[in-house]
């Protein structure tokens, strides 16, 4: 068998029989979710195309739009996104160390500051309901009465509510792979759920990275 | 370790292993500085040139993200591709959007958007090149 030319590799518990290598079987897993975090970007791209139409038509109600959100709160979100990025891919880091408490413990640490972007957000959307910035009919801000308003605000609902929605996704996957790996079962051998939650994480992180400047940095 | 050798599924996970901590830590101090810089620009009122540029920091904070994060500078054989092409599609689709409505009829538009605004006075007042003699 073509395995025995990577025995260290065979014995791996964790390789499916129809893989030779465990290179092969990590570059396989590592294809596949490429793929769908391509369908994700096109999922996105959908919204972004409509903001990209609206912005274009109704560029002076975007801007005045844009100036009611608290640039301060997106900001601080901003942040936070990117540093749990950051922890996430300590952990990975770690755990190709074999390091394995640290790099739990660096999961969960990501996933309080998900909990935290989400809290942010909370207050964020407080707010809009309070001062009646709501999409479509529901919008009833008296400051700000030109044509286009409300749409701007029927994208923001609906690009930072898809975000958030990934991001509770996102604490669940986080939260089930940092348990696991707390409890010892992965190693530098075997991380490929460490290693495909992460990279989820990442496309959170990336899409906010653009939906940031587009809401809340609008002249 | 000699590459040539070696299988693409090999190679990738050969450079995995070997990425020291100092990429990391550079790529997150980047990202920090990128967002200081994009906060900083979107607030200086820069008119026409302040879409550009929150683009370009947002598609370099975006690269730095997926080439060092998600590995995908390490990536080897069809990884390597398929964000990049779902990211044109999606710039692609945004382009013929915006070809579309720049280029229509002016009443096919809502009223009062940019590119037909509600009239100042009276219904003539609209342009003769938007409304041609006898259509």
């Amino acid at each position: 068998m073509s395995a025995e030319a990577h025995g260290h590799a065979a014995h791996n518990p964790h390789l499916a029989h129809h893989f030779g290598t465990m290179e092969q079987q990590n570059h396989a897993a590592r294809l596949g979710m490429w793929l769908f975090l391509a369908t994700e970007v096109l999922l996105f791209g959908g919204l972004f195309v409509g903001y990209s139409l609206y912005r274009n038509i109704y560029p002076e109600a975007f801007a005045a739009a844009s100036d009611t959100l608290d640039l301060t709160l997106g900001t601080i979100n901003t942040v936070i996104l990117i540093t749990s990025s950051f922890t996430v891919v300590l952990a990975h880091y770690y755990i190709n160390k074999d390091r394995s408490k640290l790099a739990g413990i660096l999961l969960l640490v990501s996933v309080a500051m998900a909990i935290a972007f989400l809290g942010v957000k909370y207050f964020e959307y407080a707010h809009k309901f309070e001062v009646g910035s709501l999409p479509g009919k529901y919008y009833t801000m008296k400051e700000l009465q030109i044509p286009g308003a409300s749409m701007y605000f029927s994208l923001y609902f609906l690009m930072t509510g898809l975000h958030a929605f990934h991001v509770i996704v996102g604490i669940c996957v986080l939260t089930w792979i940092g348990i696991r790996t707390l409890r010892g079962e992965f190693s530098a051998a075997y991380n490929t759920p460490i290693d495909l939650g992460g990279m989820y994480w990442h496309l959170v992180d990336l899409i906010w990275i653009f939906a940031f400047p587009m809401l809340y940095l609008i002249d | 370790m000699n590459d040539k050798n070696q299988s693409v599924a090999y190679r990738e996970e050969y450079h995995e292993h070997h990425i020291p901590m100092s990429r990391y830590v550079a790529v997150f101090v980047a990202l920090l500085v990128l967002t200081a810089l994009t906060v900083w620009t979107g607030t200086m009122e820069l008119g026409a040139a302040s879409l550009p540029i929150a683009l370009v920091i947002a598609t370099t904070k975006g690269l730095l993200v997926a080439l060092y994060f998600m590995h995908l500078a390490d990536a080897e054989g069809m990884s390597r591709v398929t964000l990049g092409i779902s990211v044109f599609f999606v710039v692609l689709i945004i382009m013929f959007v915006l070809a579309d409505v720049n280029t229509r009829f002016q009443n096919a538009l809502p009223e009062g958007s940019r590119l037909n605004p509600v009239p100042a006075q009276t219904s003539n007042a609209a342009p003769a090149d938007a409304a041609p003699a006898g259509n």
